[in-house]
């Protein structure tokens, strides 16, 4: 099941990614020095020159071997230019995580005990406010006020530039500064999403006879909704986590880039720019790799989390 | 008819006890003014068709219609608490008054027995939580053994297997007889049993049934028994009412509506049971049961009623009292 899922993904991303108008040699060209020898040679030791699917098995039978090869741009091993940026995404994607995590929730369980009363609508419009808004809008305004306006946070990378010379915990203060936009501006966004998930997935146990079995042997509601209710709402929650799983190490492309966050969804970008294939085409596969273990993940979660469900 | 410990105190009583559902057009009245009293020790049966507002009785007496979905809109529920001697006024305590009645003198089982449980708890936990409600402090060890007792009473065994699993590991029948020793835990005085074996095979139905009137002997309960089948009820009933349409029709000792029943309609009832000992009846009368909100003017039964005449879908009738029974039926005086 799963090599021919990470056997189709690289496929598509390898067609798409060449069917791409430009070549890594583009840049080149432009460049008065280099004659049309030199490029013609360069895309000979690049294999460009050969047929598309005699391209893509020759990097499929290295990539067999774990050779992702070397970019285009530096010279450098895929491997490693994937493997630094790793940790900047998927230190900003755990706090938004738990940023959106911790909002959603309450939000959530607010929204569904209180359905329909004013608290609930009052949130609605707020959540979907954050989600109507086209995210890079709400990244761009939140950078203008607090980055630009007031000056309180930083606006771009992940360090300042006198970071190596900090004492331990202000290098940590400095870090959660620049984390505050970037993980705040991608969480407004999957705020609605999510609490909005958890409210009619909460609706949809409290209608349970359960519920109302358990208030008849007395039960407070509080335990009601916050021991039976979210217990069985919580766990539709655990898929969503399993397609989240992908995206949180994987990065984003869009944020990244705006906030010159230094991980993979900004290698990503600078890649596909540059089409430097070989770069491209290992991040396709890490990405691959994380969407089955994500639904892997889900899988195993959500058999743990519902007794009615196992596998053999 | 079972004789068994009886005593003549009421312990419950009932009085023009209206419900309606919401709808999107007109609200839905379920129950239409019904009296019921409960003495100490007696088990009354209530039979209806489906849809007369047997289960709403139920949720009504331990105010457990949903906000969203309906409301109580009328009538006095008295429970008379032993230990003070006090009555407490069940449709106008506050919530937390309410939560010590519920599961605490008064337990409810339902039909379904899958639907009592969460699905993802074990049932200790359910055991465990429903205890600690009601007390605060106790010892886990004195919580087993009563836990142990209980499931013992309803043949459950052995305990330790039982409370270690998940309700979908049961079976139909067990699991019912779960459910009642969960609501017996703390010892109520008042078992309301809606329909407890009609998701049953009938020969589980019998054991669920033999389970129950145990039980009442063993912790003195008194029973407001559910069901839409009288062969059942007369299995364990004391009295009856006869619910219709949201109204009693009839009601009285059981040996004495079995024996000669007085409205047209528990006369239809009786007629349409199957003999002793054939399989669970399927109640058929002429006609439909009518849609509650549908009821016009006059008796709720006219347009099912061979007796009926101009009067009956003109005024409705009131009750005809005559010793323990009684009936609203013109035809009948
Ligand atoms: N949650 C609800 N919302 C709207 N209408 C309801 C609801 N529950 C019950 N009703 C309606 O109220 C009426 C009485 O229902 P109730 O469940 O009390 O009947 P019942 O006698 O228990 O029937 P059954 O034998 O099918 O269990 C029915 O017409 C039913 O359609
Ligand atoms: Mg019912």
């Amino acid at each position: 099941m799963m090599i021919p899922v990470l056997f189709g993904i690289t496929l598509i991303t390898f067609f798409v990614m060449h069917l791409t108008p430009g070549s890594p040699v583009d840049g080149l060209m432009m460049s008065p020095e280099v004659d049309a020898g030199a490029i013609l040679r360069l895309r000979e030791t690049y294999g460009l020159d050969r047929p598309l699917h005699i391209q893509y098995f020759s990097w499929l039978s290295r990539v067999a071997t774990l050779n992702f090869g070397s970019s285009f741009r530096d010279g450098r091993k895929v491997t490693l230019k994937i493997a630094e940026r790793l940790p900047a995404t998927i230190l900003l994607n755990v706090v938004y995580l738990f940023l959106i995590f911790a909002l959603a929730i309450p939000i959530g369980i607010i929204s569904a005990v209180k359905h329909n009363k004013a608290i609930d609508k009052i949130l609605a419009v707020c959540v979907f406010a954050g989600y109507s808004v086209p995210a890079f809008v709400v990244a761009l305004i939140l950078m203008m006020y607090f980055g630009v306006e007031l000056g309180w946070l930083p606006v771009s990378g992940m360090v300042s530039i006198n970071y190596e010379f900090l004492p331990f915990w202000s290098k940590v203060a400095d870090i959660a500064s620049h984390l505050v936009l970037p993980a705040v501006s991608t969480a407004i966004g999957g705020l609605a999403f999510l609490s909005r998930y958890l409210r009619s997935s909460m609706l949809e146990v409290i209608k349970q006879d359960y519920i109302k079995a358990a208030r008849a042997r007395g039960i407070p509601e509080k335990s009601l909704v916050l021991v039976h209710t979210l217990r069985n709402a919580f766990i539709p929650m655990i898929t969503v986590f399993g397609l989240l799983l992908p995206a949180l190490i994987g990065g984003s492309v869009v944020f990244e880039t705006i906030f010159s966050w230094p991980g993979m969804g900004r290698l990503a970008y600078e890649a596909i720019m540059a089409r430097d294939y070989p770069v491209v085409m290992g991040i396709g596969v890490v990405m691959a790799v994380l969407t089955l273990i994500g639904n892997f993940l889900a899988d195993i979660g959500y058999a743990a989390a519902d007794p009615r469900i196992r596998y053999e | 008819m079972s004789k068994y410990c009886m005593s003549s105190g009421y312990i419950l009583e009932a009085e023009k006890v209206s419900a309606e559902y919401f709808s999107s057009e007109k609200d839905i009245p379920a129950l239409r003014g019904v009296d019921i009293s409960l003495r100490e020790g007696e088990c009354i049966g209530i039979a209806g068709e489906s849809g007369s507002g047997k289960s709403t009785l139920a949720l009504t007496l331990l105010q457990l219609i949903d906000e969203d979905e309906g409301r109580i809109s009328g009538g006095n529920i008295v429970f008379h608490e032993k230990a003070s001697g006090e009555k407490i006024n069940i449709s106008s305590i506050n919530k937390s008054r309410l939560r010590k009645v519920r599961g605490k003198e008064i337990s409810l089982i339902t039909q379904d027995p899958y639907t009592s449980f969460n699905p993802v708890i074990k049932l200790y936990r359910h055991f465990r939580e429903a205890y600690r409600v009601h007390n605060k402090v106790f010892k886990e060890r004195d919580l087993k053994d009563k836990v142990s007792e209980l499931l013992d009473s309803v043949n459950l065994r052995p305990a330790e297997k039982i409370l270690n699993s998940y309700p979908h590991q049961f079976s139909g029948g067990m699991l019912q007889r779960a459910s009642m020793a969960l609501a017996l835990l703390n010892g109520p005085r008042i078992l309301i049993a809606d329909e407890p074996t009609s998701s049953l095979d009938v020969t589980i139905q019998k054991k669920v049934m033999e389970t129950l009137k145990d039980l009442r002997c063993r912790y003195n309960l008194s029973i407001i028994f559910i069901s839409h089948d009288l062969n059942l009820i007369s299995e364990i009933a004391d009295r009856i009412y006869i619910l219709y349409a949201g109204k009693t029709v009839e009601s009285g000792p059981a040996s004495e509506i079995f024996k000669n029943p007085r409205h047209p309609y528990t006369e239809a009832l009786l007629k349409s049971l199957p003999k002793l000992g054939a399989r669970g009846s399927i109640i058929s009368i002429p006609g439909r049961a009518p849609q509650p909100g549908a009821v016009k003017e006059g008796c709720s039964f006219a347009p099912r009623c061979s007796y009926a005449d101009k009067k009956c879908f003109k005024k409705e009738p009131p009750p005809v009292l005559s010793g323990e029974r009684a009936w609203a039926c013109f035809k009948r005086q």
